[in-house]
């Protein structure tokens, strides 16, 4: 659920009209988003982007990924996810009902750099940070 | 296509815009002239056609990369929240250069998933209609003119505000405890109490009293009180 009585904008708000987040991480009651992948985007998103991504409060199955998550059932359900930090996130715009979905979604705007991404295992000493996809069952 | 979407399927959709804009469609997800966004590993561009009283139509162009340098992109037609759809094209390896053939193929089927999708609206029909025994479908054929008459009626009137149509449905509910209620059932109550409003609000209101456990998903639309 999400906290403080955060109103969620009905299906159809167009982005311009969803409130710019300021407390995403007092919304989300200190929760990740995630943002799920094909299979074939896996290590893609490592660095980060800076296009404009959806991104979801709520975990999935895979099955439930394409009706929840307004997915064309072509590309298949998704079997990946990036945890990102919500106090890490700039220019988060929502939420908002997923259109033709039954989920809840954010809209970052630019994107997302690639300190956003949660770890996933403890760093060992000498190594890079332990981020990328988890997969998902 | 990874963290990057293809420049020429940007410069396509900033090209369709304007033509959808003249079939009363607007980019849905449009800010300082960037549509769309991605959706998870799919690009999705949604142009939105805003009816009053009438469900929302939708043209989505979805694109995903197929791992190589070629891509799978799919032009539908929706309405509101997928109660009815229809996918208009589906392009299989389309290279990320996209030359002129398979943009003007891109751009005949959005202009035909905008238009379709009107279809959409105007094609509500109760799936159930030839099951039904007959003494019921009187019954459904009469929600669906009650709502089609109110709509004519209210389309004037201002607009229920969402959150008292939230709690209207919360009233409904909280009324017939016993009761199982779609979609299309509090849509027209609401009208007959007197509450101009529309699915998408009804749809959102219910949702949201789902999200915070008032009422309980019986199946896919349909929802009752948790409080029996």
């Amino acid at each position: 659920m999400l906290g403080g009585r955060t109103t969620i904008a009905p299906i159809g708000t167009p982005l311009r009209s969803l409130p710019r987040v300021n407390n995403l991480s007092e919304q989300l009651c200190d929760r990740l988003l995630l943002r799920y992948l094909l299979q074939s985007d896996v290590g893609t998103f490592l660095h980060g982007t800076s296009e404009p991504q959806f991104v979801t409060p709520t975990p999935y199955e895979p099955d439930e990924t394409i009706p929840m998550l307004a997915l064309p059932p072509s590309a298949g359900p998704r079997t990946f996810v990036l945890l990102l930090k919500p106090e890490r996130l700039h220019d988060v715009y929502g939420p908002r009902w997923v259109q033709f979905g039954g989920g809840i979604e954010y809209i970052l705007f630019r994107g997302f750099s690639e300190n956003a991404i949660a770890h996933v295992a403890p760093s060992l000493p000498d190594t890079r940070p332990a981020r990328w996809e988890l997969e998902v069952h | 296509m990874g963290a990057r979407s293809p420049l020429m399927l940007k410069r396509l959709t900033q090209k369709l815009s304007p033509q959808l804009e003249e079939l009363g469609f607007e980019a849905l997800d449009e800010l300082d002239g960037v549509i769309g966004a991605n959706r998870h590993g799919v690009w999705d561009w949604t142009w939105i056609r805003r009816r009053r009283i009438a469900p929302s139509c939708y043209a989505s162009l979805y694109g995903w990369s197929n791992g190589g340098n070629l891509l799978t992109l799919e032009a539908w037609a929706r309405l509101e929240r997928d109660e009815q759809r229809s996918l208009v094209r589906h392009f299989d390896d389309v290279a990320f250069e996209l030359d002129q053939e398979v943009q003007s193929e891109l751009i005949r089927a959005m202009l035909e998933a905008a238009r379709r999708s009107a279809y959409l609206a105007e094609a509500i029909v109760p799936s159930f209609f030839e099951e039904e025994p007959e003494d019921q479908l009187t019954g459904r054929w009469r929600d669906v003119e009650i709502a089609a008459s109110v709509a004519d009626a209210v389309h004037r009137l201002e607009r229920t505000p969402y959150q008292a149509v939230y709690s209207a449905a919360r009233e409904l509910f909280t009324e017939f405890p016993d009761q199982n209620w779609r979609n299309q059932d509090v849509l027209v109550a609401l009208l007959e109490r007197g509450f101009p409003t529309d699915r998408a609000d009804v749809n959102a209101a219910l949702s949201e009293l789902a999200s915070t456990e008032e009422i309980e998903r019986v199946s896919r639309g349909v929802y009752r009180s948790r409080n029996r």
